[in-house]
Formats: structure tokens, C-alpha cells, sequence
């Protein structure tokens, strides 16, 4: 046999033992083995501080007209500003409103007591967005105390999971990730169902598995619930808004209202009990 | 200083894929909403259009590398980028060593059947590894590659025969 056409040419054992290594990669990754992990975990840090240094000037250079514009309508916003502190003065002397406030306040900070102590701080040093996946690369890893599966909010809003640890970064999946799927309580009832991301849909999400007949309401607050310890409860996934039912399909139109916008998010909490 | 000048030039095909894989984490930045990828890979058509001209630094083995860059950012399981970076570029050397003259229509159909394979393996991969997937946006996704393929064959094309004669007149 020709050696130029041998199966043992050099570049046919390149492919074989290239495509080989590949296969035991994807093969490893499943099964979550344990050397394997640890050597993903240094690649995966490694790709993601690379990247977060190397996209940074490109960044920046990009967010370059946003600062402009910022600058532009900064006299803008002064006036506006101005404008809503006569406003805020007139109302100061309202009684009713000022309880109001007072309640509105007090629950606030009850909601964030809740999170105080439990939680660490982390720089977002990548967001990735595609058909695969969506979601967050942070700058805490398994020595800062990051465990798969810790919830992270923002705003008191929680906007994913932690669903891979590695010594210095932790990647978060996100609500809108076609695999998140975190059992909620909606509403007065607190009636359960579950949460998913769903990116074929205009809102990202969808509320599945409620009861049959229950209809959602414009306010109806989200709070994720203790199925099977899977994830801490209380804690405030958004409200639910613009709801329209349609008759000849029987189901339910609604928004998803948020206290953050995860493309301006460079600083999230990351639960660590 | 010739052979210098051409080795940067050569350098462009590997900087602007690398550039299509950091740029799902750029058009994040700005709106996650906002998801070009959603509708047509570049990262595929570039490894297909510089390997098939040709270009320096695409091998299997930076195809590997490549891929495993993707899967740490995107976060798929590990391998799978690299092994459709390495079918998309088998088919583009294959296609080049057997055509006769240069033409486009037999070089967009393998890209067609490159891309048919690539989709089929990551498809296939994270069928096995049980991660959900939305078929019809793979579907697509392949689709709207296909089609907007001559879009990015002429500008590539146009660009860096521009570059290449400003290499001339320097």
C-alpha cells in the first residue's frame, strides 16, 4: 500500500487522535470526573479572565457614545431631578403618603435583612448569550465559598444559578436559560409552578405547571419555593404584568417585570449558604 | 520584510474567528435580547472561508483549541465545539483538494452539507449529555448561515483583495 494513502499517514493519526480526545472530553465532562473537573476548572478560569482582559478595550471603546450621550443628558436629567424634588417636598407634607412610604420602606428592608450576612459580592466578568446557553461568567469561585446550585440575585431579584464552580470564576445560569427551571409561588395563594427559560418566547420565560383554572393578575409577585431543598425560598424572581387572556386558546398573555437590567449588571450577590 | 507583512495578513483569519467567538460575550454587554447568534453562526462561515483559501494557522489542532475556547465561554460540554470545528474544516479541505477550477456554487453547497454535519453533531452531543435544546432554532440557525454565506464570502473576498493591494502599492 501506498504509504501516502496508509491509514497511518501523520495526518490521518492527527484526526483520529484529535477527534478521539474530543469525544473523551464530551464523554468525561457527563460523568463529571473527578481529575477531569479540577483540569476543566483551570481551563475555564484561564478562558474566562483571558477574555473578560482581552474584550475589555473593545468594550470600553464600544460603551464610548453611551458615555457621551450620558454626558449630553446629564442637564437633562438635572432638570427632572429638580422638577421631582418640589414634587417630593409638596408630598412630604401629606400624611397619608408618608405612611405609605414608611410601610413601603419597612418591608423593603425587611426583604433585604432577609439576604444580609448569607450573601458575598461578585464582579460579572462575562455574559455570554447564545442558541446553547445563556449566561454569566463571576469573579468567585470554590475558595470564596461558591457551590453549584447557589441562587444569585440582584436588586433583591434573583436572576439565576450557579451551575459551574471553578477555582477563581463560577458561571451562572440565567431565568432565561432554556434549562433553568426553578419551582416558584405565585400570587396572594402562593400557588406553585415552575419558572423556566424559555428563548422561543418574546418574554424569555414561562410560568408552567399551574393549576388548570388559575388565572395569573397584573402584581402577582414571584418568590421561588423549597421543593425538595433544591433552592432557598423567599426570594423574589419578579411580578407579573399586562396579563390578557385569550378565549379561543385558553391561555394566558403575560409580562415578566424584573428590578434590573441584566445587560447593565456588573455586580450580583451570590448566596453562599 | 515581504514575508513579514504577509504573515500579518495570514494572521487575520485566525484573529477574526477568535473575535467571533469573544463577540457573543460584546453583544451581551450591550442587550442580552439583542442575540445575532440566535439567527446565523460566524464563527462557522469564517473557519470554512479561511480554510478553504487557504489561510495559515488552521489546522486540526487550532480547530481543537478553538473549540475548547467556545466551550469554556458558552459553557456547552467540553469537546463539542471542538469536534464541529474539525468536521466544518475536514469538509473544506476536502472540498478544496478535489475542486478543478474555482467556484463558488460547489463551495457553498459543501458548505451546506459542513454545516448540515456540524449541526447534526452538537445536536447530537447535547441530545446525549441531556442538555434541553430548542431544534427549530438550530434549524434556523443553519439556514440563515447558508444564506447569508455569499454576503460574508464577498466582503472577505473584497476586503482582503483591498489589503492585498495596498501590500502591492506599499
Amino acid at each position: 500500500m501506498n504509504a501516502k494513502n496508509s491509514w497511518f499517514e501523520k495526518n490521518n493519526l492527527r484526526v483520529f487522535l484529535l477527534s478521539t480526545i474530543a469525544c473523551l472530553f464530551i464523554y468525561l465532562d457527563n460523568f463529571n470526573q473527578k481529575y477531569f473537573k479540577n483540569t476543566k476548572a483551570v481551563i475555564n478560569d484561564a478562558v474566562a479572565h483571558s477574555s473578560y482582559v482581552i474584550t475589555w478595550p473593545i468594550k470600553e471603546a464600544l460603551n464610548v457614545p453611551g458615555y457621551v450621550m450620558h454626558i449630553v443628558s446629564l442637564n437633562k436629567e438635572n432638570e427632572q431631578i429638580r422638577i421631582l424634588q418640589e414634587k417630593t417636598k409638596k408630598l412630604i407634607s401629606d400624611n397619608k403618603f408618608l405612611r405609605q412610604e414608611n410601610q413601603k420602606a419597612q418591608r423593603f428592608i425587611q426583604e433585604e435583612k432577609i439576604y444580609e450576612d448569607e450573601t458575598i459580592p461578585a464582579k460579572v466578568i462575562l455574559r455570554v448569550n447564545t442558541i446553547t446557553a445563556s449566561s454569566m461568567t463571576i469573579n468567585k469561585g470554590a475558595g470564596d465559598g461558591m457551590k453549584i446550585g447557589n441562587p444569585v440575585v440582584k436588586n433583591n431579584n434573583l436572576i439565576g444559578q450557579v451551575e459551574e464552580v471553578n477555582y477563581k470564576s463560577s458561571r451562572i445560569k440565567l431565568l432565561s436559560d432554556i434549562n433553568s427551571n426553578i419551582p416558584v409561588v405565585i400570587g396572594e395563594l402562593l400557588t406553585q409552578a415552575i419558572f423556566s427559560g424559555d428563548p422561543s418566547s418574546k418574554t424569555k420565560f414561562s410560568i408552567r405547571y399551574l393549576p388548570e383554572n388559575f388565572r395569573l393578575k397584573s402584581g402577582d409577585r414571584i418568590y421561588t419555593s423549597e421543593i425538595d431543598k433544591i433552592l432557598k425560598k423567599g426570594i423574589l424572581v419578579g411580578t407579573v404584568s399586562d396579563v390578557k387572556y385569550d378565549e379561543s386558546t385558553k391561555k394566558q398573555k403575560y409580562s415578566i417585570n424584573f428590578n434590573y437590567k441584566l445587560h447593565q449588571t456588573d455586580y450580583v450577590s451570590v448566596f453562599i449558604n | 520584510m515581504i514575508k513579514k507583512e504577509k504573515n500579518y495578513q495570514e494572521f487575520l483569519g485566525i484573529a477574526l474567528v477568535l473575535m467571533s467567538i469573544w463577540s457573543t460575550t460584546l453583544f451581551a454587554q450591550f442587550s442580552l435580547n439583542l442575540n445575532f447568534y440566535k439567527f446565523f453562526n460566524m464563527t462557522y462561515l469564517l473557519i470554512y472561508f479561511f480554510t478553504f483559501n487557504n489561510y495559515k494557522y488552521f489546522s486540526f489542532f487550532s480547530m481543537f483549541i478553538l473549540g475548547l475556547i467556545t466551550d469554556s465561554i458558552s459553557g456547552i460540554p467540553f469537546g463539542a465545539s471542538s469536534l464541529v470545528y474539525m468536521t466544518i474544516y475536514k469538509i473544506a479541505v476536502f472540498q478544496k483538494t478535489i475542486k478543478l477550477r474555482t467556484y463558488f456554487f460547489a463551495e457553498w453547497i459543501a458548505l451546506g452539507i459542513a454545516l448540515f454535519s456540524a449541526y447534526t453533531v452538537i445536536l447530537i452531543v447535547l441530545y446525549l449529555s441531556g442538555t434541553s435544546f430548542e431544534p427549530l432554532v438550530y434549524v434556523y440557525n443553519l439556514i440563515a448561515s447558508f444564506i447569508l454565506y455569499p454576503f460574508i464570502w464577498f466582503a472577505l473576498k473584497f476586503i482582503l483583495i483591498r489589503l492585498g493591494d495596498r501590500k502591492l502599492n506599499d
